[in-house]
This record gives structure tokens, C-alpha cells and sequence, in this order.
């Protein structure tokens, strides 16, 4: 909140802490950020490699500020009635209502993204991320937004893109002032440049980046079900040692060797132990700030897959794994590159996965499945 | 102590019936704004978009978005309170009934105008603090309406000795409950994660307490041959501790502590694995992941808001409980028994007639 009572964006102060900028280095990056984004109560929109087109002010303006109705069944401050209290006002996954919540919301600051249709290291597109409005995440807190005007979870989607991207240049810009300015240098508004165009042109570039995931083979077939089984328990797939014997999930005994991060706890838990041994005040305030840092395990398959159950979802998630989480792409990490296993070889394990599915093919992710989802659906009937 | 030959208040036990009966709905009407997050949906106030109140044109009301539709339909029947509140003064007073009824009477006129007073203020400076306040107000202007038709009531039993402090204990442990709900309800988008957990374990140790006492009051009043109220208290309690849970599950799905990794990661640490054990119970009656919720939709709207609204009933029959004890203490049916009096003098055989065995409330 600034001291005129306009709200203002959370500063990612565990980044800045543990990257030991001082205090002006890290207001000046304040004021680059408000000079591009303006605050949740008014967002502002850099035209910088086409961001103003990519997303619209009007529809970011619509999500900002308090709620509000000025006109029946127009609501103002959609972020802040739908999204704020578990996402935070900021989109760093620290609303009020988030430390209690397993999984933590997603912080939206690092731009990465699970639930999407594109290569792993590209950024998802709109349509991904109004995909996981419509559909909620099954396991999480997060719930289908379904009952909302189309045009409210259109800008939805895009604030969150909005915010990401917000997130994204004040990491660029607190690297680039720990690694290229002394102490007594501020980052100004020409830095911004640079970075910034980096960053909106993987977001305006994430179209061209989608996993194409046209299967021509019946999923309900015995034999690809039997062969996606057999590939499923094999050294050379490794979905066993995460995600356990016939899709169980992992059982007990498990030790430390199997404990991984997701990239965001990952980072967390990297801070806080740095914060303990760096003696720095700043960092050890900001670091007993953070949530506790929680493993990833390997989700069991029997259940309602948190990313949707369609088997185009399934077989980019084989393909390209999942981002910032330690589960593995089993296809090339861009298209013509190496893989581990070939497009027939994933959908087998399409199959197996969506045979072990508690609602198969009845179940709402399937009804609310792209076009050729449902086209093979009917062939399979 | 009774009077059963004293002439028995009328319009105004009816109409304090009526009021107590449609305060409910408002209370749940307002917990339905508030978990829909509708408060604002009408950005004007007394008017509704420009119109007067009552002339909004009922076709939009009624057809219109969702949201607009129960904030106006909340301020229509919260108008129909506020009205049957005055009728409820006036005939308290021209009834003459005792200075207490009419003296609840008009307190509770006052509460209900302060209390619409803060829901228009919360609309016209959008300030959550002020949906906070008259979220918590609502509630209080419920046991005021239970407090008036205990007051007019004909008949009161006895104390019970074991009970007494407990039952009248009751009401305001409950109510601090409601208290502490209502903060985590209405807690701002800008709030910190940390000061909500510790609401939140507020509210929980709290509900321990009160779900004790309550059950304690029902135990006592089961020895005590008050097995209807004490069986509906205990069945209140039971749905509301049901809907406790069923609201965070609602809304932020299985807590860290029994989410189904809990036993993995519990075991990488080497702790204890009491927790995923009762997780392992659990996973027997429930499935280990859920499938989406959907917001603003008629389950989860209706577990959240029935869960603040049923707090409010638990409060109201606690309040009829303990004001049953309270009256017969002594002090307050000695004002009762001068107004009467004056009105209708009863022989003084009556007052040594054996006390009337139906309950007031129950």
C-alpha cells in the first residue's frame, strides 16, 4: 500500500535480498517497473515489441483495482473478487490465503508455467492459460472459472500474462543491477529496453511454438494399452520411479535421494539456506518471509491429473515434460531434435495412462477437449 | 416463575416471531454476498443504480446478473426487517408491554438502522473492513430478535443448576467464534499469508472450545429432560463442524498436512508418520485428489455460505437457551411480573400454579 493509500505491487524482496542490492538500487527498480506497468489500481501497457497489441489495457483495467459494478453485470477488479486472495495481489503466489494450501498457489513472476501446449522452455499461450481457467486444476485449490462471462476470463488470462510479465523484467533487472552495476549505480528506464523485448517476444512468440500432438492410433486399443504398460515400467521411459508401479503413485519406503524440488520451492529453499549462512539482515527477514519449501513427488495416475486428462494434454506432458517441475520430457526439445522416445511410443503411454484414468473418457476434461480430442473420441466409439 | 391466567402478549410475540423468522434468511443472504463476493455489485446506496429501492425495475432484478440480484434482493429484505422492526416498536408499545420488551424493542430498531447504516457504508466507500463489521453486526441483530421473543414469551422453565454459567457462557464464546470466521472471510486482497494462518488456527482452536461447550450444554440438558433442545443443538453443532471442513475443502482443497504426499515427505524427513496416518483413514472415505471446484458454483456457494449462516443459528439457539436460564433467575421476570400486573392483575393463586411444560423456543 504507498502512503497515499494507492495500492502498489509487492517487490520480490527475497530476490532483491538474496541478490544484495541495496535499498535505492532496489527503488529504482520500483520506479522503472510502476513507469511500465503503472500499479494494481492502474496498470499501464509499454508498447515495447508489441505488448500493447499482445494484450489490451482495456481488458487489464478491467481485472485492476477495487471490486466494483458501475453498470449491471460489468465487474470491475476481476483479479482482486477471483484470483488476488491465494495469488496475491502481485501474482507472487502469496495471497492471504496461500500458505495453507497444498500445492501453493502458482507465483506468476518467474513466467513459467505447467499447463500449457507449447515447447517447455517457451511461454504458454493465451489460450493456455484460459484453458486452466476454464478447467480449474484437479488435486489444487484452483477452480474451474467456467461461470464467468467469456470476456471476464478473457482478461483474466491476460492479466496474469500482464503480471508475469511484470515479474519477469524485475528479475532481468535485478540480475542485470547484481551483475553489471556497482553499489552506487541505480537501474534506469533504458535498461528495461532490452530485456523486456526479450521477454514480450517469447510471449508473442508462443504460437509458433505449440508440440503438435495429431494421433492417428485408437487409444482404446488392448495392444497399445498392453504396449504403453510395457514402455510405462521400462528403464528407458523412468515413469516407474516417480510415478510408481502401475501408476500407484509412489509408496513408503521413500528416502532423501528421492526428494525433489519444483523450481519455485527449488529457489526458496536455495535462499534460505543462503540466508543462514550469509549473516545478511535483509535476506534472513525476507527468507523467514518465504513459505516452507515443499518437495514434488510423481502424482499418482489412478486419480484426476492436475494439468487435465485429455489425451492431447497428456501427450505434450510426455513430450515435453513439465515446466519447473522435475518430471522429464520424453520428446526432442525442439522440433527435429533428439528424443527418448518416438510420437507412437508416447501416445502407447497416452493410453496406459488414460486406461488407469477414474473417469476415462466421461469425465469433464475429455468433454471439454479441443476438437480433436472429441474427433477421436467419436472414432474410438 | 409463570403467569398463566396473565393476558398473553399477541402482536408483539407474533411479530418478533416473524422478525426473528426473517432475519435468518437475511443472514444467509448476506453470507451469499459475501462468498460471492457480490458486495459491490450495486455501486449506489440507499438507491439501486439511481432508483428508489423499491422501484428498481423488478424485471432486471429478477432476470439480471447474479450478483445484482442478491445484493438487491439483500437490501429488499433487509428493508422488510427494518420495517417489521417498527411494526414490532409499535405494537410493543402500544401493547404496553414491560419497559424491558419495548426498551429491546427500540435497541433493536437502532441496531438495525446502524446495521443498514454499515451496509450502505461499505457500498458507497467500498471498504472490506466495513463488510467485516456489518457482517458481524448481522448476526448480533439475530440474538436481538431471539432475545425479544423469549421476552414476550408467555412461559419460561426453570434453571438448570448444572449448566447455568455454561449456557450463558455460550452465546458469547460463539459469538467470538462468528467473529473470528468473519475476519477470515473478509480478509483483503492485500493481506499477509502469515497473519491469515494464524487466524486460521484461531478459529480452530476456538471451534474446539465451542463445539466442547456445546456439547456440554446438550449433555447437561439431556440430564436435565431437555432432550429436543439438547438433540438440536448437537445436530446444529455436528452440520456445522461438518461444514466447517466441508468449507476449506470447498475452497482450498485437502491442507498440506493430508494432502496424499504427506506420507512421502514425511518419511524423506524421518518424522513422525502420525499425520499421514489419519490422511490414510481419511483417503479411505474421500478421494486423494479432487477434482476442480467451480467457483461460484451451487455446492460450493452453498457449503461456504451455510457454514456462516448455521454459526448464526448455533448463536440464536444457544441465546434462547441461556435467556431461559437468565429469566428465571429472578431479576428480569420481576419487571416482567410489575407489567403484567398493571395490565391484568392475576389471583395470586396462579403464581403458585406448577410452571407450563412446553419449552418457548423449542
Amino acid at each position: 500500500m504507498g502512503c497515499n493509500g494507492e495500492r502498489e505491487f509487492e517487490r520480490a524482496e527475497l530476490l532483491h535480498a538474496a541478490e544484495a542490492l541495496t535499498e535505492p538500487q532496489s527503488a529504482a527498480i520500483d520506479r522503472v517497473l510502476v513507469d511500465l506497468f503503472g500499479t494494481p489500481d492502474e496498470p499501464r501497457l509499454p508498447s515495447t515489441a508489441g505488448l500493447d497489441t499482445l494484450l489490451s489495457l482495456d481488458l487489464l483495467r478491467q481485472c485492476s483495482g477495487e471490486v466494483i459494478s458501475h453498470e449491471p453485470g460489468v465487474t470491475q477488479g476481476l483479479y482482486g473478487r477471483h484470483c488476488a486472495r491465494c495469488h496475491g495481489v502481485t501474482g507472487d503466489g502469496r495471497g492471504p490465503t496461500a500458505l495453507y494450501q497444498a500445492p501453493y498457489p502458482r507465483d506468476f513472476r518467474p513466467g513459467v508455467f505447467k499447463w500449457k501446449s507449447t515447447y517447455r522452455d517457451a511461454q504458454p499461450t493465451l489460450a493456455d492459460l484460459r484453458r486452466t481457467l476454464d478447467h480449474g486444476v484437479a488435486g489444487a485449490a484452483m477452480p474451474s472459472f467456467r461461470l464467468l462471462a467469456e470476456r471476464e476470463r478473457e482478461a483474466l488470462a491476460q492479466y496474469v500474462a500482464y503480471l508475469s510479465i511484470r515479474g519477469e523484467l524485475e528479475r532481468e533487472l535485478v540480475w542485470f543491477a547484481a551483475e553489471q552495476l556497482e553499489e552506487n549505480e541505480l537501474v534506469r528506464p533504458s535498461d528495461a529496453e532490452l530485456p523486456l523485448t526479450t521477454i514480450v517476444s517469447a510471449w508473442r512468440g508462443a504460437e509458433d511454438r505449440l508440440v503438435d500432438a495429431a494421433a492417428p492410433i485408437d487409444l482404446r486399443d488392448a495392444s497399445v494399452i498392453r504396449a504403453g504398460r510395457e514402455l510405462y515400467h521400462t528403464e528407458r521411459a523412468g515413469c516407474v520411479k516417480c510415478h510408481g508401479e502401475g501408476g500407484q503413485g509412489l509408496r513408503l519406503p521413500v528416502s532423501v535421494a528421492d526428494v525433489d524440488y519444483d523450481v519455485w520451492n527449488a529457489e526458496v529453499r536455495a535462499r534460505q539456506r543462503d540466508a543462514a549462512r550469509s549473516g545478511s539482515s535483509r535476506l534472513i527477514a525476507a527468507a523467514r518471509q518465504a513459505f516452507p519449501a515443499r518437495p514434488a513427488w510423481g502424482k499418482p495416475l489412478a486419480e484426476p491429473l492436475r494439468g487435465g486428462d485429455a489425451p492431447t494434454d497428456l501427450f505434450r506432458r510426455l513430450h515435453q515434460g513439465i515446466a519447473g517441475t522435475p518430471m522429464p520430457g520424453l520428446g526432442p526439445t525442439r522440433p527435429g531434435g533428439d528424443r527418448s522416445l518416438g510420437d507412437e511410443e508416447l501416445w502407447t503411454l497416452v493410453a496406459y495412462a488414460r486406461s488407469l484414468s477414474p473417469d476415462d473418457e466421461s469425465g469433464g476434461a475429455l468433454a471439454d477437449a479441443s476438437a480433436e480430442d472429441v474427433a477421436m473420441t467419436e472414432v474410438k466409439r | 416463575m409463570s403467569y398463566p391466567n396473565a393476558t398473553p402478549p399477541r402482536w408483539t410475540h407474533v411479530i418478533a416471531w416473524v422478525l426473528c423468522v426473517v432475519t435468518f434468511p437475511l443472514i444467509w443472504v448476506g453470507g451469499l454476498i459475501t462468498t460471492t463476493d457480490a458486495g459491490m455489485a450495486v455501486p449506489d446506496w440507499p438507491g439501486t443504480y439511481g432508483y428508489n429501492l423499491f422501484l428498481y425495475p423488478w424485471q432486471t432484478w429478477f432476470f439480471g446478473p447474479w450478483d445484482l440480484f442478491i445484493e438487491h434482493g439483500h437490501r429488499l429484505l433487509a428493508s422488510l426487517v427494518g420495517l417489521v422492526t417498527i411494526g414490532l416498536v409499535v405494537a410493543a408499545f402500544r401493547e404496553q408491554q414491560s419497559k424491558r420488551v419495548r426498551r429491546l424493542a427500540v435497541g433493536a430498531l437502532l441496531l438495525v438502522c446502524f446495521q443498514g447504516f454499515l451496509g450502505g457504508a461499505r457500498v458507497l466507500i467500498n471498504a472490506r473492513h466495513l463488510a467485516l463489521l456489518h457482517g458481524s453486526t448481522g448476526p448480533l441483530f439475530f440474538v436481538v430478535t431471539v432475545l425479544l421473543v423469549a421476552a414476550t414469551a408467555k412461559a419460561r422453565r426453570g434453571p438448570d443448576e448444572r449448566s447455568g454459567w455454561l449456557a450463558a457462557a455460550l452465546p458469547f464464546l460463539l459469538y467470538c467464534q462468528l467473529v473470528l470466521g468473519a475476519t477470515l472471510r473478509h480478509t483483503p486482497e492485500e493481506g499477509d499469508p502469515w497473519a491469515f494462518a494464524l487466524h486460521v488456527q484461531s478459529h480452530l482452536w476456538m471451534a474446539a472450545v465451542v463445539a466442547l461447550a456445546t456439547l456440554a450444554v446438550a449433555v447437561f440438558d439431556t440430564w436435565g429432560n431437555r432432550r429436543r433442545f439438547a438433540g438440536l443443538l448437537a445436530t446444529v453443532l455436528l452440520v456445522q463442524v461438518s461444514l466447517g471442513a466441508a468449507t476449506w475443502i470447498a475452497k482450498y482443497r485437502y491442507p498440506g498436512w493430508a494432502h496424499p504426499t504427506a506420507s512421502l515427505t514425511a518419511a524423506a524427513d524421518g518424522r513422525s508418520l502420525a499425520p499421514p496416518r489419519v490422511r490414510g483413514w481419511a483417503m479411505e472415505v474421500v478421494p486423494a485428489t479432487i477434482q476442480p471446484a467451480t467457483a461460484s458454483g451451487f455446492a460450493e456457494t452453498v457449503i461456504v455460505t451455510g457454514h456462516s449462516a448455521i454459526g448464526s443459528l448455533l448463536l440464536a439457539l444457544a441465546t434462547a437457551r441461556a435467556v431461559r436460564w437468565g429469566d428465571a433467575g429472578g431479576g428480569v421476570t420481576a419487571t416482567h411480573e410489575r407489567s403484567t400486573t398493571v395490565r391484568d392483575p392475576a389471583p395470586k393463586t396462579s403464581a403458585a400454579s406448577p410452571p407450563p411444560r412446553e419449552s418457548v423456543l423449542v
